[in-house]
């Protein structure tokens, strides 16, 4: 369920991203290499905050052995 | 003779690694050669049972491997995998830029390797997945580098951030090395849990780690987190060049195309830790013993995967090269990792399998702590 929720976070924030990155034109534009690298930090950054969620959303329970 | 046979079998992987770099750069029905090779090492490893010792040593006593040309091997597939992801891009690029397919082999690159320009959808699918399986493959050369300092460290890192992976080098260390066969290792899985639950539980919970012990550290130092000296920030950096050259070949086709990339090539670590430790238990602050890692040396699983499968000796000994690792008596299924990834994919047959080893390993070499902890668990989960 920890985990469930966090995933569903991380997908909406994910779709807000890449929404965002075609509006800003990043994605159409992404053949010009300065472009191109901004939109590249902009999907690392992105992958980081992801991975960030995750771990403030699920906490440690997905890595408990025993059941609660 | 005999020294150069035993030092070049450790060099399947590199130099299937190559054949499916020619592949993907060949394009068309090659696309597809990582997908068959692997298909083709299940069938050899499961075919040959047969257990060699280790590189071993010679009359006086001196090991059989030869260091500086197994070093030198590492350090190049360093090369070897970004020349994999260029070929790659490449022929996304081709892909999104809509270059005409040609009808057959009837280009030469630098004039002796024929090719055929362009490729289709179908065969660009090919070489996403040939790329993804030889790139994970690559993981470990990157695991075996992390047992070092320096430069050689920092290669490690290199490697793994070309999966987008390069806290694993600090958490395998640090954390699996440690914590190993206990819950504090994401990388240990539990019994009864699945590969497929396992892969991402075990690749966040090993960035868990090292995010943690970089803000316990920076934190003592009296530094912020958002530094350039975080570990944990810097190791996805790391990945930016790869990120960019996909995203710069491809956008969101590129994008696509790495991130199936990054799925295969982080789900084969994730199965091999899956696989090296399966179910076994430790209890907390007991040292880490030989019975705690599954021993996997079938002839071809050692060949390729350079002895990763001495498990036992391994972890007793992180730091020794994988040429001077042997078979110390831990337990050994007698499979070898292809064939035991075929049965991981199917958690059913998986489960069915292991759960008479885990039986005969909580019979015979479970500890009384280890076997009360392991009886807890068989009940939650229906080994029992």
């Amino acid at each position: 369920m920890y985990s469930f929720r966090a995933i569903v976070v991380m997908l909406i924030f994910s779709a807000a991203v890449f929404y965002g990155m075609n509006m800003l034109g990043l994605s159409a534009a992404h053949t010009d290499p300065l472009m191109a690298l901004a939109g590249a930090v902009v999907l690392l950054v992105a992958l980081v905050i992801n991975v960030w969620i995750y771990l403030k959303l699920a906490g440690e329970h997905p890595f408990k052995w025993f059941k609660e | 003779m005999k020294k150069i046979l035993i030092n070049a079998r450790y060099w399947f992987a590199p130099f299937l690694i190559i054949v499916t770099m020619f592949g993907v750069l060949m394009g068309g029905m090659f696309s597809w050669i990582g997908l068959l090779l692997l298909g083709v090492g299940i069938v050899i490893d499961t075919l040959l049972k047969f257990r060699p010792a280790g590189a071993g040593y010679d009359n006086n006593g001196e090991t059989m491997g030869v260091p500086w040309l197994q070093n030198s091997i590492m350090y190049g597939m360093l090369g070897i995998f970004v020349l994999l992801q260029l070929a790659m891009a490449w022929r996304v690029y081709q892909y999104v830029s809509g270059v005409p397919v040609s009808a057959g082999f009837d280009h030469m690159m630098f004039g002796i390797l024929p090719f055929q320009n362009g490729i289709t959808g179908l065969d660009l699918i090919g070489a996403t997945l040939s790329t993804g399986i030889f790139a994970g493959i690559g993981i470990i050369y990157g695991h075996e580098l992390s047992h070092t300092k320096g430069f050689a460290f920092v290669i490690s890192r290199t490697m793994m951030a070309l999966s987008g992976k390069a806290h694993f080098s600090y958490a395998h260390v640090y954390n699996h090395h440690l914590e190993l066969a206990h819950e504090d290792d994401p990388a240990t899985s539990p019994r009864g849990r699945t590969i497929y639950r396992h892969y991402p539980l075990a690749g966040i919970g090993q960035s868990r780690f090292l995010y943690r012990m970089e803000k316990q550290r920076l934190e003592r130092l009296g530094k912020s987190w958002f530094t350039w000296e975080n570990r944990w920030l810097r190791g996805y950096a790391m990945s930016l060049p790869t990120l960019f050259l996909f995203w710069f070949a491809g956008g969101w086709i590129g994008l696509a195309s790495l991130a199936t990339i990054w799925l295969i090539s982080n789900f084969e670590l994730e199965a091999l830790n899956y696989m090296e430790h399966y179910g076994l238990i430790r209890e907390k602050g007991q040292p880490i013993d030989y019975r705690h890692s599954w021993d996997n040396s079938t002839a071809f699983t050692s060949w390729f995967f350079i002895e990763i499968g001495r498990q036992a000796d391994h972890h007793d000994r992180g730091e020794t090269h994988f040429w001077e690792l042997d078979d110390v008596g831990a337990p050994n299924t007698g499979w070898g990792y292809f064939t035991l990834f075929a049965i991981a994919l199917i958690p059913p047959l998986h489960h069915m399998y292991f759960k008479k080893e885990l039986a005969k390993w909580d019979r015979e070499r479970a500890s009384e702590g280890e076997r009360a902890i392991a009886d807890r668990l068989n009940r939650q989960i229906g080994y029992a």
